[in-house]
């Protein structure tokens, strides 16, 4: 087998997956009563003072119908429209998530490369270096990563850097950028909406520096408690490499440590390490949702937090969608990676 | 040679089948409808004693089995089960205030298994002619049993993660235990009923409003906001932590291991469909599932701790379901299976002589890693303003009043440390205990790592 008829074959498997987990959310939504249902089309008070009230709204919008035409319906509006119906201040949850899209983005880009280069450094080192001090200090990390409340880390660092030495605030940006950014005639101009890319490209380097002391304490937690997970895989994988007879092999014809390290068990360690990176997308969203709320940055989960706290489905229901799209898809690539760089996979 | 089984025993077993069933129906039928007989058991707590009554039925139900079977091991199961359904059935009217007359008739029942477990003429359908000889050949049976018992011992004695794990993870249990002693709940009985909610110092909030208070000697921790007593929601907070944790990893535990076994021992489209039902939990990512399914369930009017706890099981039965079933799918072509099955086993035999006996363990150590997860994902909903009611005893939602106080005041920024310094203490001290348990288990139960 090729590796594009693997990639096609797990393309194919992919798909009914999605649209499980869409008929998932779907029936989870059922669980909730006609009436509730009803009020989240309403937009405006007058609608409910028409005769009828919330049973014609309901009506209206097809809550009475056949479940496999409001399920049409619905996958419908998800999929061709992009309507994920409206949050409760009236604003479409669509173009809610996508205005706060970029700030989720920004964290996950930083975070993701720190999550990856401590993951596999340290556990690559800790695998070579069995109980000695790095090894212990990786699990030490190991320990706190699956111990510690991600919520609490994050409150402790801001007791510390941000209330005590006042070094790292919470937000995304200080007041001084807001206020530069909002002013009447201000040469800003948003591109990514990446804060720290378009503060390079409108040569801004103030905000630049603004932006990365306001990310160093998200990007802290969610890297660390994270990057756990990533250490102890990788620390395993390279002892059993290690214990391997291509290194005993390696070792007779005289290569030195660090070559056999290198050369013959760190590539191979390398690869099972990869698999968990998919696991790694499924924390750094839980970690996001939490993050943001603990830090108050105005992300995407940050939204759905707020919304979740006051029981205001719609945005909850998308961001559920999203991120279930968004683990799928990773899952792939994920997959797809390492069947292209193992091809014991994709053969075997 | 095989003893006949004595028309006493086989009564008795009888009866005690029939019991059985009929306990279980009454305690499934409180559990989901409501009290079936109020006459019989006025002004219950129908969500415990329906637990206990299942749990009741399932003993009396077993005891049917082991006096059926007879034998050396099973006459001293059969002493201990029927010792335990005394205690339970003496326990229900003292805690629970259910009626005495309605378990009159079934206590009596245990008393006559006792007395004819020991009667000389019984005793050699159970392996013996006597008491004294049937303990000896139950030593005998059992011994390799022991054999191994023992060393699994000189293991947990050797593994010093594995002590520190489990002394952690009983003082939390003493903690739990001993809450009423330890922090009085008179306070919170008349402020709100419930000894789980924290109790609010009302001359405090009169005088100070919101602001938290440092550790004093009326309140050792000090407050959090709002004026409730910290050292109050700490210990009593165990108890909730102890309780969704064993709640929601035994549930996903439990449903995981039915749907599991049900779906790899007989395979096929059952399999394929089951299979496909975990892929799309796995679709999502867990904690954001289970806040999607609160946030669904409160409104439907189940209360809220209800609703944290079956998302959280929601969530996490595939992982056992898909445990289970590599383990099984890994066995089940072994030699042994086949030979049990040759010489006639039922399948419910095969399944719990010979294959769950040698695919718990994983099981058993994911469960003790699975109870530390829970409870920060419980944690982490109660942050996010999803767990418990406002006050009740909850670490997450202590640290989640503390947030406000982050920065204590100009002078001292540290001012507030206590309000999110302590509970945090708490909660990663019992993630850890059972985290590190957890990995020591690994080490020694796994069969093929523990000879190493």
């Amino acid at each position: 087998m090729g590796l594009r008829t693997y990639i096609l074959r797990r393309l194919i498997l992919a798909i009914p997956v999605l649209f499980g987990a869409a008929l998932f959310v779907f029936a989870v939504i059922q669980f909730i009563p006609v009436t509730l249902r009803a009020t989240l089309f309403v937009t405006s008070p007058q609608q409910l003072r028409i005769e009828g009230g919330l049973d014609r709204i309901a009506r209206i919008n097809g809550l009475y119908d056949p479940i496999y035409v409001q399920f049409y319906y619905w996958m419908r509006a998800l999929l061709v429209d992009r309507n994920l119906g409206v949050d409760i201040i009236g604003q479409p949850v669509f173009d809610a998530i996508m205005k706060r899209l970029p700030s989720t983005v920004e964290i996950v880009l930083y975070a993701s490369p720190v999550i990856i280069a401590i993951g596999l450094t340290l556990g690559v080192l800790s695998g070579a270096n069995k109980d000695k001090l790095v090894d212990q200090a990786s699990r030490v990390l190991a320990i706190m990563g699956t111990s510690l409340p991600s919520f609490w880390f994050g409150i402790v660092l801001l007791s510390i850097f941000y209330a005590g030495l006042q070094w790292f605030p919470p937000q995304r940006v200080g007041i001084d950028v807001t206020k530069f950014i909002g002013q009447e005639g201000s040469p800003w101009r948003w591109y990514t909406g990446l804060v720290t890319i378009d503060s390079l490209i409108n040569g801004q380097l103030w905000i630049f520096v603004d932006a990365l002391r306001h990310l160093v304490l998200p990007v802290t937690v969610l890297s660390l408690l994270n990057s756990a997970v990533m250490v102890r895989v990788t620390r395993s994988s390279m002892l059993e490499a290690l214990g391997k007879d291509y290194i005993t092999a390696a070792k007779a014809k005289g290569l030195t440590r660090n070559e056999v390290i290198n050369k013959h068990a760190r590539r191979n360690a390398l690869i099972p390490a990869l698999t968990i990176s998919g696991l790694m997308v499924a924390g750094l969203m839980t970690g996001v949702t939490i993050t943001e709320t603990v830090f108050n940055m105005g992300g995407i989960g940050q939204y759905a937090a707020a919304a979740a706290q006051r029981y205001d489905i719609p945005p909850v229901i998308g961001y559920t969608v999203l991120s279930a799209v968004v683990f799928v898809i990773s899952n792939l690539i994920v997959d797809i990676l390492y069947a292209y760089i193992d091809p014991r996979i994709r053969l075997g | 040679m095989v003893e006949e089984r004595p028309f006493g025993t086989t009564l008795l077993a009888l009866f005690q089948a029939v019991t059985g069933v009929i306990e279980l129906n009454l305690g499934i039928l409180m559990l989901t409808i409501g009290n079936p007989l109020p006459t019989v058991f006025p002004s219950i707590n129908t969500y415990w004693v329906g637990l206990l009554m299942i749990v009741l039925g399932v003993i009396s139900l077993f005891l049917g089995r082991t006096l059926w079977a007879g034998g050396a091991s099973n006459w001293l199961l059969a002493i201990s089960l029927t010792l335990i359904d005394v205690t339970i059935r003496i326990m229900l009217p003292v805690t629970y205030g259910t009626s005495w007359i309605a378990f009159a008739a079934t206590l009596e029942l245990d008393i006559v298994v006792l007395y004819y477990l020991t009667r000389p003429s019984t005793t050699p359908f159970f392996g013996g002619d006597g008491i004294r000889s049937v303990l000896s050949k139950f030593k005998i049976e059992m011994e390799p049993r022991m054999k191994e018992v023992r060393f699994t011992l000189r293991l947990v004695r050797k593994s010093y993660l594995s002590i520190v794990g489990a002394s952690i993870i009983v003082f939390y249990l003493l903690v739990a235990l001993l809450a009423p002693f330890l922090a009085d709940p008179t306070n919170s009985l008349q402020q709100t009923g419930d000894p789980n909610m924290m109790w609010k110092d009302i001359e405090l909030q009169a005088t100070v409003s919101l602001e938290p208070q440092g550790p004093s000697a009326a309140h050792p921790f000090g407050t959090i906001q709002n004026q409730y007593d910290m050292y109050y929601g700490c210990i009593w907070g165990a108890r909730s932590a102890l309780r969704v944790g064993l709640y929601v990893a035994g549930g996903s535990m439990l449903i995981g291991l039915l749907i599991g076994i049900f779906a790899s021992y007989y395979g096929g489209w059952i399999d394929e469909a089951l299979m496909r039902f975990t892929d799309i939990i796995f679709a999502f990512p867990g904690l954001i599932l289970a806040m999607t399914l609160v946030v669904v369930l409160v409104p439907m009017g189940i209360n809220r701790l209800d609703a944290v706890m079956f998302a959280l099981t929601i969530v996490g039965w595939p992982g056992y379901a898909r445990l289970i079933r590599g383990e099984i799918l890994r066995i089940k072509n072994e030699d042994y299976i086949e030979a049990a099955k040759s010489v006639g086993c039922s399948d419910l035999r095969v399944i719990t002589k010979h294959i769950l006996p040698n695919s718990i363990y994983p099981i058993l150590i994911v469960f003790t890693l699975d109870i530390g997860t829970v409870v920060l994902g419980a944690a982490a909903l109660s942050f996010l303003g999803l767990g418990a009611p406002p006050g009740y005893a909850d670490w997450g939602q202590i640290i989640a009043f503390s947030v406000n106080w982050i920065y204590g005041s100009p002078s001292n920024p540290f001012a507030k440390w206590h309000t999110f310094v302590i509970p945090g203490l708490f909660i990663s001290l019992f993630v850890m205990g059972w985290n590190l348990l957890g990995d020591a288990l690994r080490d020694i139960l796994d069969p093929t790592m523990r000879r190493k």
